[in-house]
């Protein structure tokens, strides 16, 4: 009796998780690129850094401002607190794949790697783009299980040898249109760092968006990332990206 | 010897067993008085302060269910509502729960419009209000004045800009004692949302009736749709926290029940099986099957009643010592009432029977030759 109960279970588990996906990688890394889209956008979040060594710089407040269209999106990270931030920030721009980006801190201006940490934690700006979705090749590599959310793994890859970025493996909540677990890669397929997300909250559109997340470099450094604040119709005014507008020519690089 | 000090006598008899099991009830019912007057308080302290102010509706959007409602444009929306009838005051507020201090927990930072009735029910103890909306300067609760330690002429740091503290001010209302408060414009600023509010705040004239408001609740729903007009306990209702640590404090009322039954069905079942000659002596003596249950029952009944009122107690002591946590002070105000004791008892009373039923028939059932020959 029991070996039967047991079959049973075992029966509807793999049924449950055998479920055909209707869906190709290549429609869910579109649904992923779209879900992202807003007239304007501000998050405020608090952001704690272990270092590799086990130290604690101090805790982080930091403001997203963000437009994101199909053909163009831009974003402004502004530092609130400690005061060794205040006042500074970064803009970026994408229009298709060039990214435009300045960093300005109290006194003065400067380029910026897209690729680069931002105020020493494991933000990356090119991460926030999130342009592995609009890559050629997007594989699916099965079905997982993270935080209690099932999730399907997408394989995104480009061809374009000038990105350091290679390859990303996602794990996607399709329905709830959510990366649970984002692993950037390099070209030798080394990882360069893993962003995980611990807790949910949900938009008044009805879709989940991350509240905590964390990030662990190549060098085991953590960044975990607490959003406090959000405003999801940021009214975006002339000024707030004005530092895009003219930027001078040393501060603008194109990056694929 | 009548049986109430008989089965009391029995209790008395096995200490161990009894000082385990009455434990075991209080732990269940001090969870349930713990987490239901934590629920309760929460619910009402939010009412509380929506009352105090003076407001008799609250204009939000539709899928505000986060603890601060999102954020959205005023004016628009308030132009609309002065045109509603008997609509006398429609005040804008935002807030958010921020740190203002790099050591202390996130406290509530309510943005008030300047000048607007909003102000009227907090007695100022020290300082003064800001003088206008384009001041940099906040009033704190006395609560909050205590957990930042922070008095007259002190700063503040909110999202990196620096107010003085210009006054400290007392309220009913634990939510505003423990909160910071600006004016709305300044709020707007600090949290870079300009002309934006969580909610609005809507005063009626003295005529308008309970038909009149669910007037203007139709009328907001028809002409501004994704808004909500709705009353401070209907908004409080609705919020996620609410809802959260109210089903909490149910589906714990349900496990220490189902707990609490158990453990007095094991007590009394073990009691009963280590005294069956005990019992067989008693009906061999002309004790009546029924008085045989009603001294079950009357040890089991002991028992939950004993363990409910220690459990009272401890629930109690758990809800103080949570209000005094750092992180929570000024966020929770549990409530307690003589009612909601007796119910909680009641309760535990009727664990106490529910336990009892089985061990009490089983007893009754014995045949005095055989539980004789019991070893």
């Amino acid at each position: 009796m029991m070996r039967v109960g047991i079959f049973i279970l075992e029966l509807f588990s793999s049924m449950a998780y055998a479920e055909p996906l209707t869906i190709s990688a290549q429609d869910i890394a579109a649904k992923m690129s779209s879900a992202k889209y807003s007239n304007g956008f501000e998050v405020r979040m608090n952001v704690f850094v272990t270092k590799a060594n086990g130290a604690h710089p101090l805790p982080m407040k930091l403001a997203v401002i963000g437009q994101m269209a199909a053909d163009k999106q831009r974003l402004l990270i502004r530092g609130i607190s400690p005061k060794a931030i205040r006042g500074h920030f970064v803009a970026a721009e994408r229009i298709g794949d060039v990214r435009v980006i300045k960093f300005q801190t109290t006194n003065n201006s400067s380029k910026l790697d897209p690729y680069s940490q931002l105020f020493n934690s494991g933000l990356v700006i090119w991460d926030m783009f999130s342009p592995w979705w609009g890559w050629s090749t997007q594989i699916l590599q099965g079905r997982e299980r993270i935080n209690k959310h099932e999730c399907e793994r997408i394989h995104s890859r480009t061809n374009d040898l000038r990105s350091v970025v290679q390859e990303v493996e996602s794990c996607v909540d399709i329905h709830d249109r959510i990366s649970l677990r984002t692993r950037l890669y390099d070209s030798q397929h080394v990882l360069l760092r893993t962003a995980s997300v611990q807790n949910f909250m949900r938009k008044s559109q009805g879709l989940l968006a991350a509240k905590k997340l964390t990030i662990v470099g190549a060098d085991q450094s953590k960044t975990e990332i607490e959003i406090y604040s959000g405003d999801e119709e940021y009214q975006v005014t002339a000024e707030t990206f004005a530092a895009l507008e003219h930027p001078s020519r040393n501060e603008q690089r194109k990056v694929r | 010897m009548n049986l109430m000090r008989f089965a009391l006598n029995s209790l008395l008899r096995r200490p161990a067993r009894t000082i385990l099991t009455v434990s075991a009830i209080a732990l269940g019912i001090a969870a349930i008085v713990a987490l239901t007057s934590i629920a309760w308080g929460f619910e009402a302290s939010w009412q509380k302060a929506n009352d105090a102010r003076g407001t008799d509706l609250i204009v939000t959007r539709t899928s505000s269910e986060n603890t601060m409602p999102s954020p959205f444009r005023a004016e628009k929306v308030q132009v609309v509502l002065r045109t509603l009838p008997h609509v006398q005051e429609v005040v804008g507020l935002l807030s958010e729960l921020l740190s203002v201090s790099a050591d202390g927990p996130p406290v509530f930072v309510f943005g008030w419009l300047y000048d607007s009735y909003l102000w009227d029910h907090l007695k100022l103890s020290q300082g003064r209000w800001p003088t206008d909306d384009k001041e940099s300067v906040v009033v704190i609760g006395a609560l909050a004045a205590e957990m930042l330690n922070k008095k007259i002429g002190d700063h503040v740091e909110i999202e990196g800009k620096s107010f003085l503290v210009s006054g400290i001010f007392e309220s009913n209302a634990v939510v505003e004692n423990g909160a910071v408060i600006m004016t709305l414009a300044q709020a707007q600023l600090v949290t870079d949302k300009p002309g934006k509010v969580n909610v609005l705040n809507i005063k009626v004239d003295g005529s308008t009736n309970e038909a009149d408001l669910r007037h203007i609740k139709q009328q907001v729903k028809q002409t501004l749709p994704g808004y909500i007009a709705i009353t401070s306990g209907e908004l409080v209702s609705k919020n996620a926290v609410v809802i959260i640590s109210k089903a909490m404090s149910s589906a714990t009322i349900l496990i220490a029940s189902l707990v609490g039954a158990l453990v007095v069905f094991n007590t009394m079942l073990m009691s009963i099986n280590e005294r069956t000659r005990e019992i067989g002596i008693l009906l061999a003596l002309g004790w009546q099957r029924i008085t045989i249950m009603k001294l079950i029952f009357s040890e089991a009944v002991m028992l939950t009643v004993l363990g409910g009122m220690m459990g009272i107690f401890g629930g109690v002591a758990i809800a103080w010592g949570l209000e005094h946590v750092e992180l929570m002070r000024g966020k929770i105000d549990a409530l307690f009432s003589v009612p909601f004791f007796f119910a909680v008892l009641g309760l535990s009373v009727f664990l106490g029977i529910c336990g009892g039923i089985y061990p009490a028939y089983k007893a009754s059932r014995l045949l005095p030759s055989a539980a004789l020959r019991h070893e």
